[in-house]
């Protein structure tokens, strides 16, 4: 019978609140250098294709916004013991992945044309080819990371909450440092490789 | 059933949270894209910063992190006591250790930073350390009460902050994030 988490927790103390968040902050700032290595191996095209370094906060945003969002409503259904053990078979679960992930690509497809207007306001020249690499890559980005995360935080949320731990304290750290760590690597080698 | 509790319960339909969702990740992209067009406007400040560019996604995502972590226990804790009163200790302590937590990950971002950046271009930048620690204090330090009260009073108004304080959250710790930064780098280098 696993262990009911929160329990107590109007005695919750700060020593604990700590302990249970250190290591994913720890891990969470850890891993998102990874990214920042990757950034910094493409530095001198990064500072030169404006479009690119204006992109990746948003993007990197909304990738870690939608593992967030489905970590998160796992947590809130499993308290309202509407997740099964086996989450697969949940309609809520499977409904909203689908949604996330044609809402994903419609918004990659707004960055996209977005930063690439505020980068030609800025002064730099645009030519088709570029802009036609550019929405293409942010779309195949886009698809790929949201599919990866929604399986590893509805697995990792159902394990964490089944074995009586709070995935408030664990997933949404890991998850959204997962996806910065994803979309910049992966951004990094598409920009090594196509521009 | 509580009021709220039940609301929450109602609004799990892909009718109302798709709204909630899409709205959020708007803000959250405008968000984005303002943080991006700062980093755009400042690339020449950070530039010539040796190994800026390993610190700065690890700054902006601990930053994200812990106010993303904050708020979420805030709203379960809510959900579960909804008479909670706001200036109890259950509170005191989720935000101490949002301040606590935030120059921990500062301290080992900045470490982490001047290492990389040694082995990377074999130039030892303590001032990355420096950087670390303080923009991570004064985001975190800006932020903290701002969430906790929009956490609360989202709930109270009957939305459910889950859907909305993680765009919220990652927008303003990006754009606070690169603002700081840029201050802070300005006045080291």
């Amino acid at each position: 019978m696993p262990k009911i988490f929160g329990q107590q927790p109007v005695k919750e103390s700060l020593r604990q609140i700590i302990r249970e968040n250190l290591f994913p902050v720890i891990f969470g700032a850890s891993i998102s250098m990874i990214g920042g290595i990757g950034l910094s191996l493409i530095e001198s095209k990064l500072y030169f294709l404006l479009p690119v370094l204006i992109t990746i906060p948003a993007l990197a945003d909304m990738v870690g916004d939608f593992s967030t969002i489905i970590a998160s409503k796992s947590v809130a259904l499993i308290e309202q013991k509407k997740l099964p053990r086996h989450w697969e078979h949940s309609k809520v679960i499977l409904g909203l992945s689908f949604n996330m992930l044609w809402i994903a690509l419609f918004y990659s497809m707004i960055i996209g044309f977005a930063a690439l207007a505020i980068a030609y306001f800025q002064g730099f020249s645009l030519d088709g080819l570029f802009v036609v690499k550019f929405v293409l890559i942010l779309g195949l980005i886009n698809i790929v990371m949201v599919l990866f995360l929604i399986v590893f935080s509805i697995r990792v949320g159902s394990l964490v909450a089944y074995h009586g731990h709070d995935p408030d304290n664990f997933l949404i750290p890991i998850t959204t440092s997962i996806a910065d760590v994803g979309v910049l690597l992966l951004f990094s080698l598409m920009v090594y490789l196509f521009f | 059933m509580h009021h709220h509790l039940k609301r929450r319960l109602v609004s799990e339909t892909a009718r109302h949270y798709i709204p909630e969702i899409l709205s959020g990740q708007l803000f959250s992209i405008i968000g984005g894209l303002i943080a991006g067009w700062l980093l755009a406007y400042f690339r020449h400040s950070f530039e010539p910063v040796v190994g800026f560019l390993v610190l700065l996604p690890g700054v902006i995502d601990s930053t994200g992190n812990i106010q993303g972590s904050l708020s979420a226990r805030l709203n379960h804790t809510v959900l579960r006591w909804p008479k909670l009163k706001k200036d109890s200790g259950v509170w005191q302590n989720n935000r101490l250790a949002a301040y606590i937590l935030s120059g921990l990950a500062g301290l080992i971002l900045g470490l982490a930073g001047v290492a990389v950046s040694y082995a990377l271009y074999q130039e030892l930048n303590i001032r990355l350390l420096y950087i670390g620690i303080i923009s991570c204090l004064i985001i975190n330090t800006l932020l903290t009460p701002f969430v906790a009260f929009l956490t609360r009073r989202l709930f109270e108004r009957g939305h459910d902050p889950d859907n909305l304080m993680g765009p919220i959250v990652t927008s303003l710790g990006d754009i606070t994030g690169i603002v700081v930064l840029a201050a802070t780098v300005f006045l080291l280098f």
